[in-house]
């Protein structure tokens, strides 16, 4: 469990922690290194200049075949020039003549955010490097088995159980704590951005709405996240916020796995949020001090009551009482009563039977790298392509099961 | 996994970290392959200047003076001459980098996305010279770039406003500073832990600090210490300099000037001098705050480790060596010395790379038009592909029963 958050060994202070280390004598852990010097952490790299240095990133990958074509980016399959075995997807990011202001945003967000991002649950950028005509190319872990989503909405053919939606909650979490301990918000998690490797190990991907957490007094913006996944501070237009953003979108996730159909739906932002309203409670001063005070809250012509228990016992009750204690600390209205992504992990439900299943024994029907390909190639926020969407646009009246 | 398994998993260590002797070896090959590259250019353009018909090419100044070394047969010597040295090229990276920062001042900007502007142009001439990418062509598009990625998001038509520069110019260089930089754009800066270290020092002056385990001593205690630290007998505080610090308001003074002074530091002197490329962001940040108060800053450091860890004297000796550095500071040439270095790199830019915004503007329509004609291109590629891969298994000889 080397990437385990028990391990931390932060103070648990509310200032920031600034513990200070010497620079380790470790060698750094990339395979070209020959750093062997002792007491020094870098021997000096083979001067090159910067133009080399990117052909010779480009002679180590093949494109072998084109498996998705967007107006953002296409993607390929490819390999190893080293390794043939080795299979790696390439993002080709297009030359976008809409865009005025150079680089794109979700391009810069996703290489900055995924060269930092190094664990079994994200998806590995191995490289990155540019095409002669100034198209960026990203050389992604291989995701061959679909997404989420594709799983979740096979009703027909795949079927699974409370141990196999721990095992990929498990992954998920790990994930966004690990981009939360180094400082990252994702701001765009939903089961078609977690997509399912070989051996059945779920990668958290699309960082293309991807930040490091700001600095106190800055200011964030507040349209990410795909609609049914964004968290109500988020639709309040809130400027200032946490990791927790992601944790409701996990909640979300989560309830989704035991539905198979999205928890909050709605077709417009507001109905969207007066369905969180609806489903988990109407947001007050009561529940969740200063909520009022954000700039696109609407005082709400009927108050609900915030659901209790029971509501999601009925709901959730495969996930057993403690799964559900889970779900709920996710959905907490107020951020600063939502767990975080560290309180998720130490919950107690991970620790309770069923034990998870193991990556091997997943359900692994998926729609295969054909998925993977329509994945990469969307810009960050953005709903899948028209077909897939419509199959599974359904809906429930959360209106009938109250009482 | 801990704090240090998460730097060292950053780019910032794995690619932009070295030993001082790694550092200036990384920048004088730079150096020699850009300058090398000039001298062959020139050679091969000065036997070409040399037969007349090719003479009516010759663009400015600098053609005539080469057909002249050429006329003079051995020119070599002078051609060395005529280069900026390396010191020369460092010394004008550095001027840049302080006009960087009055740009970035004159902005308004947040110092995060001018400490990573800066870090980036720093970055960027390690793998590049100014011989070929002068630093007057590259500063504000650079700085465009941090702006993208610490989301500050001042828009092209705004920034080229204020910047004075044409959009042309701050965007066709994106693409050459993003490479240079091998897209790696995230910077830790020592900036965002001094808040934090401000923090803690307060609330061990109210001797409400929350104390790791291993010190061995209460905030209580902890406070009564910091009460009783002597001044920088060095700073010349006047009378003040004598009196010790006797109650909690005027300690809280004391540290708040400390904090005031680090933070310029930090948004200046550590911003111009090699210390990132050296250092930690922490031992940076504390190196900062021991140049402005040295007994309280060895005070704090001994609130975060036990008195007898065998760290402590490596991690002292680390900050001191990077505090020489801070205090030593960057050395900025004047208007005119930066003035005669300009003209002396006209003479010996890299003349390939005279317009980028010609060749970038070349580069795109290029990309457009291998768009529309992508589906050949794609099976040109594959045909050599496939024709490689067979060479490939030819080397080997064939795969049995593969021919037929």
């Amino acid at each position: 469990m080397a990437m385990s958050p028990t391990e931390t060994v932060a103070p648990s202070s509310n200032t920031k922690n600034t513990v200070v280390r010497t620079k380790p004598p470790k060698a750094p852990q990339t395979s070209n290194s020959s750093a062997t010097n002792h007491d020094k952490p870098r021997t000096a790299p083979a001067p090159q200049l910067f133009e080399s240095l990117n052909d010779e990133e480009k002679r180590k990958y093949v494109k072998d075949k084109q498996v998705g074509k967007g107006t953002y980016a296409d993607v390929f399959v490819g390999h190893f020039a080293s390794s043939p075995s080795t299979k790696i997807a390439i993002k080709k990011i297009r030359f976008n003549a809409d865009f005025k202001d150079g680089i794109s945003m979700d391009t810069i967000r996703e290489i900055r955010a995924l060269q930092e991002l190094r664990h079994p649950n994200i998806i590995a950028l191995y490289s990155v490097f540019s095409s002669k005509n100034q198209n960026l190319n990203l050389v992604l872990e291989y995701c061959p088995r679909g997404d989420l989503m594709e799983l979740i909405r096979d009703t027909d053919n795949v079927h699974y159980g409370t141990a196999d939606i721990k095992a990929w909650m498990g992954m998920l979490c790990r994930a966004v704590w690990f981009c939360h301990e180094n400082f990252i918000l994702h701001r765009d998690i939903k089961p078609n951005n977690l997509l399912i490797a070989a051996d059945g190990e779920l990668k958290l991907a699309d960082f293309g709405l991807a930040r490091s957490f700001a600095e106190p007094e800055t200011r964030m913006t507040y349209n990410m996240t795909t609609r049914f996944y964004r968290p109500p501070e988020l639709f309040y237009q809130a400027r200032h916020y946490s990791g927790v953003v992601d944790v409701w979108s996990v909640g979300c996730v989560m309830a989704e796995l035991v539905l198979r159909f999205p928890f909050i739906q709605g077709d417009t932002d507001i109905e969207t949020a007066n369905k969180i309203s609806e489903t988990i409670g109407t947001p007050t001063e009561d529940n969740w001090p200063g909520v009022t005070q954000l700039k696109a809250y609407l005082a709400p012509t009927n108050v609900v009551p915030v659901k209790r228990k029971p509501f999601y016992m009925d709901l959730f009750s495969s996930l057993g009482s403690s799964g559900v204690d889970l779900m709920m600390s996710m959905f907490a209205l107020d951020p600063r009563k939502r767990a975080t992504s560290k309180q998720v992990l130490q919950h107690e439900w991970w620790q309770q039977e069923p034990r998870p299943s193991r990556k091997e024994d997943l359900p692994k029907r998926g729609g295969g790298v054909e998925v993977m390909g329509d994945d990469l190639k969307r810009r960050g926020g953005e709903l899948p392509a028209e077909g897939r969407a419509d199959k599974v646009a359904r809906k429930i009246d959360f209106g009938a099961m109250k009482k | 996994m801990t704090e240090d398994e998460v730097y060292r998993a950053s780019t910032q260590y794995r690619l932009w970290s070295f030993t001082p002797h790694a550092l200036a070896s990384l920048r004088a090959g730079t150096h020699a392959l850009a300058a090398e590259k000039v001298t062959a250019a020139r050679r091969s353009k000065r036997d070409v200047v040399s037969r007349p018909s090719a003479e009516g090419n010759g663009v400015d100044s600098n053609g005539a003076e080469e057909g002249r070394d050429a006329s003079g047969g051995v020119a070599n010597a002078a051609d060395e001459v005529e280069c900026l040295t390396l010191a020369e090229a460092q010394q004008l990276v550095d001027f840049y980098c302080s006009k960087a920062i009055e740009l970035c001042n004159h902005l308004k900007w947040p110092a995060a996305v001018k400490a990573t502007a800066l870090q980036y142009l720093r970055r960027f001439y390690l793998s590049a010279s100014p011989l070929t990418y002068p630093p007057s062509t590259i500063i504000k598009p650079t700085i465009f770039l941090a702006n993208k990625t610490e989301n500050h998001n001042l828009s092209l038509d705004e920034y080229a406003a204020k910047a004075k520069a044409t959009r042309d110019q701050i965007l066709a260089p994106e693409f050459i500073v993003s490479q240079g930089l091998r897209f790696t754009f995230d910077v830790r800066h020592p900036l965002r832990g001094l808040p934090g270290a401000y923090m803690e020092l307060l609330s061990l002056a109210d001797g409400t600090a929350e104390v790791l385990e291993g010190v061995g001593k209460t905030a209580e205690e902890l406070q009564e210490e910091l009460m009783a630290l002597p001044h920088d007998t060095k700073k010349a505080n006047g009378a003040s300099a004598a009196e010790k610090a006797a109650d909690v308001p005027s300690l809280k003074r004391r540290i708040h000037t400390a904090y005031i002074a680090a933070n310029k530091a930090l948004e200046t002197t550590a911003l111009l001098t090699d210390v990132y490329f050296l250092y930690t962001p922490s031992q940076i940040m504390f190196a900062a705050l021991l140049l402005a108060d040295t007994p309280l800053t060895t005070f704090y450091l001994t609130t975060k480790l036990p008195p007898a860890s065998p760290l402590l004297p490596r991690i002292r000796a680390a900050i001191e060596s990077c505090a020489r550095i801070l205090r030593a500071g960057p050395h900025i040439v004047s208007q005119a010395e930066a003035s005669r270095l300009k003209a002396k790199l006209e003479r010996c830019r890299d003349q390939d790379k005279l317009d980028l915004v010609g060749l970038d503007r070349a580069l795109k329509r290029d990309g457009r038009e291998e768009d529309v004609v992508t589906e050949s291109v794609a099976k040109r590629r594959k045909l050599e592909r496939e024709m490689s891969a067979r060479e490939g298994e030819e080397l080997f000889g064939p795969e049995i029963g593969r021919r037929a």
